[in-house]
C-alpha cells in the first residue's frame, strides 16, 4: 500500500520544477540522522555554527533530552551546486523510533528522495530496513549514507557490502561520512541534486498535501505542505477537499530554518499555510488543498487513519485536575493527531481518560509531558491492547480496558492483536534471543543470517507481550545490539483470562491485566510480590491476592507501619519537626487512595517490571 | 504558668570532636574561637529584648560542660543580670559529656546551673565505640556519681535506641545501669540518620547493621516498660522523668511557650513568630560583631498554624490536647475543631479519647509523625459566606 500521492500522472499542462529537490532522512535510533541534518543546515549557510544550539530540527525539549525526533519538521535549504546553479533542498527530518512508523511514511509522501542513514559501526539495524521498505514502497531514490566513519568501530566498507546484498543499492550511490566532523556533507547535498528527481506536476488546479501541521496559539493552526499541482499564494481562498472547508489564505512560506513568509508556494514547493484555520479538526493532516475558485476533482491520496496499538488509562492524582487533564490532553492532541483519548472512569481512581497511543515510547512521552509541561500529577495504569471479544450471545466488542472485560461465562472467545516483529542481532546472542520470544508465546517465521555474524529473525508475537518490556528485555540480553521492529499482523484467538488484584479483599480494577490463561498464576505471583514492595506500609496490614475469577492465585502482605516518630530532640527547633511533618504529608498526599489503601503511582505500573529480576 | 513566661535557650557549640550521626550545629573546640563565640554571645546577649518572666534556662550545644567553670559562671551571671533571675529561682540546665570535666561539676553548680543533661547515650562500650563517643561505660557511670556528690538534684541521662547492633538485651543492659544510676530523668532517642553525615555513609554501604524500624520501635517499648515499671513517667515521646522532675524547659517547648534563643542556630518563639539564629560560626560571629542581629529565618506563624502547631507538639505530651487548654489559649473547641483528624486517628488507632482531651495511645506514640501530621492543618476553616465547613 503506498501513501504517497502520485506524483507523475499524466496532464495536458505537466511542467518540471527543475531547480527544486524534496528529500527526508531516516535512519535506526542514534545512527546520527539529526547531526547530519545539522551539517546539511550548516553548509548550505541555513544557520552560520555557532548560532546553531546542538540540534536545530529537534526543537522539542524531550526530543533532544532522549536524542529522538518526534515531530517531522521541514526546512528549506538554498544549495549552489557544483553545476552551477542554486537549488532548492527542501529536507524533511523523521522520527526514527518504532513508535513512529507512520508518522515517517507521511513524511516520504511529501519527498521523491530519501537519505538512508546508517551507522558505519552498527550497519544494518532493524529500523533501518524498516525505513528501507517505506521508502521503496512510496518510489523514493534511495541514497545510503555511512555515518560515523571516524569511529574507530567503524567498518564502513562491510557496510556497503551489506546495502548491496541486502538492500540491493548499489555502491556507487553509497556516500562515506562523518556527519559529527563534517565529512562528506557536501558530497550528500551533490547526491540530492543528481539523484533525487525534481517534483513533476500539473501547472493548474492547484492541489497541495498537508503532510504535517502544528498548532499556535495566536496564528491557529499553521499546515505543513507539499505543492503538487499549480500554486498557493497568499490572499487567494482555498478548499480543504476532504474537510470541504474554505479559509482565505493569510500567510504562505517557508522553513529556513524559521517560518519565513514568501509570496507563492510553487509547483513542487513544500513550506506552510497559514489560512485563520481555528483547530486541527477543520483541516486533518492527509487532507489535499486546493483552490476554491478553481478546484481539482480529485484529491491527492491521503493517509490511512492511524490506529493507536496501546492504550492505558491517565487519571488525576488529583480528582480537582480532572479538567486540566483534558485540557492537556486537548493541547497535545493538536499537534499528535496520533493520540487518542476518550473520558473513562475506574471505582479505584476515579474520572480519567482511556488513552490510545503508537506505542510505549508514544506512551511515555504523553505521559512525561502531562506532568512536565503541564504540571499534571497523574496515575496511569499499565499498558492494554485492543481485544476483540465474542460474546455467547454473538456480540462482538473491542475491548481497550481489561477491567471492561465481560464474566468467562459470556465470552465465547477472545482474539489478541499480533505482530510481526523483525529482529536484527548478532549471531552469539541467537539462543537468548529465541528463548525471550518463545517464552512470549512467539512463533518464528524466519532466520537469515545477513552475514556470518548478523542474523535477521522475523517473528509472531501477540502485541500484548510486546509492549511489557519486551524491548528492553531484548536490549539487555544482547547487551544493547539487538534491533527490531514491527507491524501489526492481524488478529487471532488466544486463551485468555484476567487477572484480578484485590487489596484488602477489594478489587482494584485499574490493577486487573489480561493474559495468557498458562502465565496467569506465575504473573500473579510476581505481580503480588512486586505490589508487596512498592506499596508502603499503611496503619493496618493489607493483604494483597491475585485472582482469575474467584480462584485466588497468589497471596502476599504488607504489614502495618510500627514505627514513625520524631524521637530526637532538635533543640527546639519547632520549625524543622513542623517542616518534616509537612513533607511526609505531602508524600502521602502524591499516593492515590483506593478504598483503605494509599497507592503510589509506582503500583499502577508494576505489571511492567514483572521480569526484572525473576 | 503565667501566659508571658519565657524559656531562654543558649547554644554553645564546641565540641571535643564531632560525633558521627551528629547534625547539630557544631564545631571543633578551639580556644580562640570560644573567646570570639562567647564574646558575640554577650553582646548578642546585651541587645535582646527582656520577657516579663523567665522560667528557665537551657545551655545546649555541643558540648557546654567542656567550657571552663569560669566562662559558664560569667555566661549566667550575664544571663540572669539580663533577664532579672535570681539564682536557683529556675531550672537552669546544662548539657555535659561524660568523657571530660567531672571535677568541674562543682563549680557549675555555684554558678547557677541546677539541672545536668548527661550524654550518656549508651552503657555498652561497643555501642560507644561505634558512636564514635570518647568515653566509657564505666566513664559515664563515674559522671553521674560525680554529679551528684557535686549536689545536683536533678539530673537527666541520654539514651539513643537503635544504635548499630544494638539488641533488646544489650538496651536491657544499658536501661538498667541508667536505673541504677538513680538518674531523675531519662531520655530516650531513637537514632536518626541525618544526611550528610558519616553514618548516613554508613549506613547507606551497611544498612543491616542499623536496627530497622520496627526493632526500633521494639527498643522504644521495652524503653517504655522498662523505666515506667521503675517508676520514670513518660511525660513526652522522648522523655521520662520520677514525679517532679519533669524539665521545665522541655516542657515549654511542647506548650507553645515563648523561648528567647541566643546563639549560631537557636531557635526561638515570641508569641506566634517562630525564628532562628544562622547557623554558621562564622557568619553568626560577624553578624554579632558587625552589630547586627544574628536571625535568618522567621516565620509569622497564621492563627491556624499556630494552632496546629500547639496540637502538634502537645500530642506529643502525656496529658495530650487538653480541652480547656486550647479554650483558654485560643478560644476554640479542640475537639470539633480538630473533628477530622481525631476521627482518622481513632481510626487507626493512634488516640484515645478522655472526659479532658485526647491523647496519643501506645500506638500513636510509635507512630506520631502520622498522628500529628492530621493535626497540622486543620481542615476546619472559616468558611467564606455561602460556603458551609469544608473537609478534606
Amino acid at each position: 500500500m503506498s501513501h504517497r500521492p502520485s506524483l507523475g500522472h499524466r496532464h495536458p499542462a505537466q511542467r518540471v520544477n527543475a531547480l527544486v529537490r524534496n528529500f527526508c532522512i531516516t535512519a535506526h535510533i542514534d545512527h546520527g540522522k539529526t547531526t547530519l541534518s545539522d551539517r546539511l543546515l550548516e553548509m548550505t549557510g541555513a544557520l552560520a555554527a555557532r548560532e546553531m544550539s546542538d540540534q536545530v530540527l529537534d526543537s522539542m525539549d524531550l526530543e533532544r533530552e532522549r536524542g529522538i525526533t518526534i515531530k517531522a519538521h521541514p526546512v528549506t535549504l538554498q544549495y549552489r551546486a557544483d553545476d552551477g546553479q542554486m537549488y532548492e533542498l527542501n529536507l524533511i527530518d523523521t522520527p526514527g523510533h518504532v513508535d513512529f512508523t507512520y508518522e515517517v511514511s507521511r513524511s516520504m509522501s511529501a519527498c521523491e528522495g530519501a537519505l538512508l542513514v546508517i551507522d558505519a559501526a552498527q550497519g544494518i539495524e532493524a529500523q533501518t530496513l524498516a525505513n528501507f521498505y517505506l521508502a521503496d514502497e512510496a518510489k523514493l531514490e534511495i541514497i545510503p549514507v555511512i555515518n560515523k566513519i571516524d569511529l574507530p568501530a567503524a567498518d564502513p566498507e562491510a557496510v556497503v557490502r551489506d546495502v548491496e546484498e541486502t538492500l540491493a543499492i548499489e555502491r556507487a550511490r553509497c556516500i562515506l561520512a562523518s556527519a559529527k566532523e563534517g565529512i562528506g556533507t557536501k558530497e550528500v547535498l551533490e547526491a540530492i541534486v543528481r539523484w533525487v528527481p525534481p517534483p513533476k506536476g500539473s501547472s493548474d488546479h492547484l492541489r497541495a498535501l498537508v503532510f504535517d501541521s502544528q498548532y499556535d496559539a495566536y496564528r491557529g493552526v499553521i499546515c505543513y505542505v507539499r505543492v503538487v499541482d499549480g500554486e498557493m499564494r497568499s490572499g487567494m481562498r482555498i478548499r480543504s477537499m476532504a474537510a470541504d472547508k474554505v479559509f482565505e489564505v493569510s500567510e504562505v512560506g517557508k522553513f529556513r530554518p524559521a517560518m519565513t513568509p514568501a509570496e507563492k508556494l510553487d509547483l513542487g514547493e513544500v513550506g506552510y499555510v497559514i489560512a485563520n484555520i481555528k483547530s486541527l479538526s477543520e483541516i486533518g493532516v492527509g487532507d489535499t488543498l486546493t483552490d476554491a475558485a478553481s478546484a481539482a476533482h480529485v484529491p491527492l491520496p491521503g493517509y490511512r487513519k492511524v490506529t493507536p496499538m496501546v492504550f492505558c488509562g491517565l487519571y488525576p492524582n488529583e480528582g480537582a485536575e480532572y479538567g486540566e487533564l483534558r485540557e492537556a490532553l486537548e493541547k497535545l492532541q493538536l499537534n499528535d493527531a496520533s493520540l487518542s483519548f476518550e473520558p473513562e472512569s475506574s471505582i479505584a481512581l476515579g474520572f480519567g481518560f482511556r488513552c490510545g497511543f503508537l506505542g510505549l515510547l508514544h506512551m511515555e512521552i504523553v505521559q512525561e509531558r502531562l506532568e512536565r509541561e503541564y504540571g499534571i500529577s497523574l496515575i496511569a495504569t499499565s499498558p492494554s491492547v485492543v481485544y476483540h471479544v465474542f460474546a455467547t450471545s454473538g456480540e462482538e466488542t473491542s475491548i481497550d480496558n481489561p477491567a471492561k472485560l465481560p464474566p468467562p461465562t459470556e465470552i465465547a472467545r477472545i482474539e489478541e492483536p499480533y505482530v510481526r516483529c523483525s529482529i536484527i542481532t548478532p549471531a552469539e546472542y541467537v539462543g537468548t534471543v529465541m528463548d525471550l520470544c518463545q517464552s512470549r508465546r512467539g512463533t518464528m517465521v524466519s532466520m537469515d543470517y545477513l552475514s556470518p555474524q548478523r542474523v535477521l529473525f522475523s517473528y509472531e508475537l501477540p502485541l500484548a507481550e510486546v509492549i511489557i518490556d519486551f524491548f528492553d528485555q531484548l536490549k539487555s540480553r544482547t547487551k544493547g545490539y539487538a534491533s527490531m521492529d514491527y507491524e501489526l499482523v492481524g488478529y487471532r484467538e488466544g486463551d485468555l483470562v484476567k487477572l484480578d488484584i484485590l487489596l484488602n479483599s477489594e478489587s482494584v480494577d485499574a490493577l486487573s491485566f489480561i493474559i495468557h490463561r498458562d502465565k496467569a498464576p506465575v504473573w500473579g505471583r510476581l505481580l503480588a510480590e512486586r505490589l508487596r514492595e512498592v506499596i508502603p506500609r499503611q496503619m493496618f496490614d493489607v493483604p494483597i491476592q491475585a485472582a482469575i475469577g474467584n480462584k485466588i492465585v497468589a497471596r502476599e502482605t504488607v504489614k502495618a507501619m510500627r514505627k514513625n516518630v520524631l524521637a530526637k530532640c532538635y533543640g527546639g527547633d519547632i520549625t524543622r519537626k513542623r517542616k518534616l511533618l509537612e513533607k511526609q504529608k505531602e508524600g502521602k498526599k502524591r499516593m492515590k487512595q483506593v478504598g483503605s489503601v494509599e497507592l503510589p503511582q509506582e503500583a499502577f505500573m508494576a505489571v511492567l517490571q514483572l521480569e526484572r529480576g525473576s | 504558668m503565667a501566659r508571658n513566661s519565657s524559656s531562654v535557650y543558649v547554644h554553645l557549640p564546641f565540641c571535643d570532636r564531632i560525633c558521627p550521626y551528629c547534625d547539630f550545629a557544631v564545631v571543633e573546640f578551639k580556644q580562640e574561637r570560644v573567646a570570639r563565640y562567647l564574646a558575640a554571645l554577650h553582646q548578642e546577649l546585651a541587645s535582646c529584648p527582656q520577657p516579663a518572666a523567665v522560667s528557665s534556662v537551657y545551655l545546649g550545644g555541643g558540648t557546654p560542660s567542656a567550657h571552663t567553670q569560669s566562662e559558664i559562671a560569667s555566661l549566667l551571671a550575664a544571663l540572669f543580670a539580663h533577664f532579672g533571675i535570681e539564682r536557683g529561682s529556675v531550672e537552669c540546665t546544662l548539657e555535659a559529656n561524660p568523657s571530660r570535666n567531672a571535677s568541674a561539676l562543682a563549680g557549675f553548680r555555684a554558678a547557677g546551673v541546677t539541672r545536668l543533661s548527661i550524654g550518656v547515650q549508651s552503657f555498652e562500650d561497643l555501642e560507644l565505640l561505634r558512636l564514635g563517643r570518647e568515653h566509657s561505660a564505666r566513664d559515664a557511670k563515674t559522671f553521674v556519681t560525680a554529679a551528684r556528690k557535686a549536689g545536683f538534684a536533678n539530673v537527666n541521662i541520654d539514651l539513643i535506641a537503635g544504635v548499630p547492633d544494638q539488641t533488646s538485651a544489650s538496651f536491657a543492659r544499658t536501661l538498667e545501669r541508667a536505673i541504677a544510676c538513680e538518674s531523675d530523668h531519662v531520655s530516650v532517642y531513637a537514632l536518626t540518620i541525618e544526611e550528610g553525615t558519616p553514618y548516613a555513609n554508613w549506613f547507606a554501604r551497611r544498612p543491616e547493621r542499623f536496627p530497622n524500624d520496627d526493632r526500633v520501635a521494639d527498643l522504644l517499648e521495652q524503653a517504655e516498660s522498662t523505666l515506667e515499671e521503675a517508676g520514670y513517667v513518660r511525660y513526652e515521646i522522648s522523655n521520662y522523668a520520677k514525679p517532679g522532675c519533669e524539665s521545665v524547659h522541655n516542657l515549654g517547648y511542647w506548650r507553645q511557650q515563648d523561648c528567647v534563643a541566643l546563639g549560631m542556630s537557636a531557635s526561638g518563639y515570641d508569641d506566634g513568630l517562630r525564628y532562628r539564629n544562622v547557623r554558621g560560626f562564622e557568619a553568626y560571629c560577624d553578624a554579632i560583631e558587625r552589630g547586627g542581629s544574628a536571625r535568618e529565618d522567621e516565620e509569622r506563624l497564621s492563627t491556624q498554624a499556630r494552632i496546629g502547631e500547639a496540637a502538634m507538639l502537645a500530642l506529643r505530651t502525656r496529658e495530650g490536647i487538653r480541652d480547656s487548654d486550647f479554650r483558654d489559649r485560643f478560644g476554640i473547641e479542640a475537639r470539633s475543631f480538630f473533628s477530622d483528624a481525631i476521627n482518622k486517628c481513632r481510626q487507626a488507632g493512634l488516640l484515645e479519647e478522655n472526659p479532658h482531651g485526647v491523647r496519643l495511645s501506645p500506638r500513636g506514640r510509635l507512630l506520631a509523625n502520622t498522628a500529628c501530621s492530621e493535626f497540622l492543618h486543620p481542615s476546619f476553616l472559616p468558611a467564606p459566606a455561602g460556603l458551609g465547613q469544608t473537609t478534606s
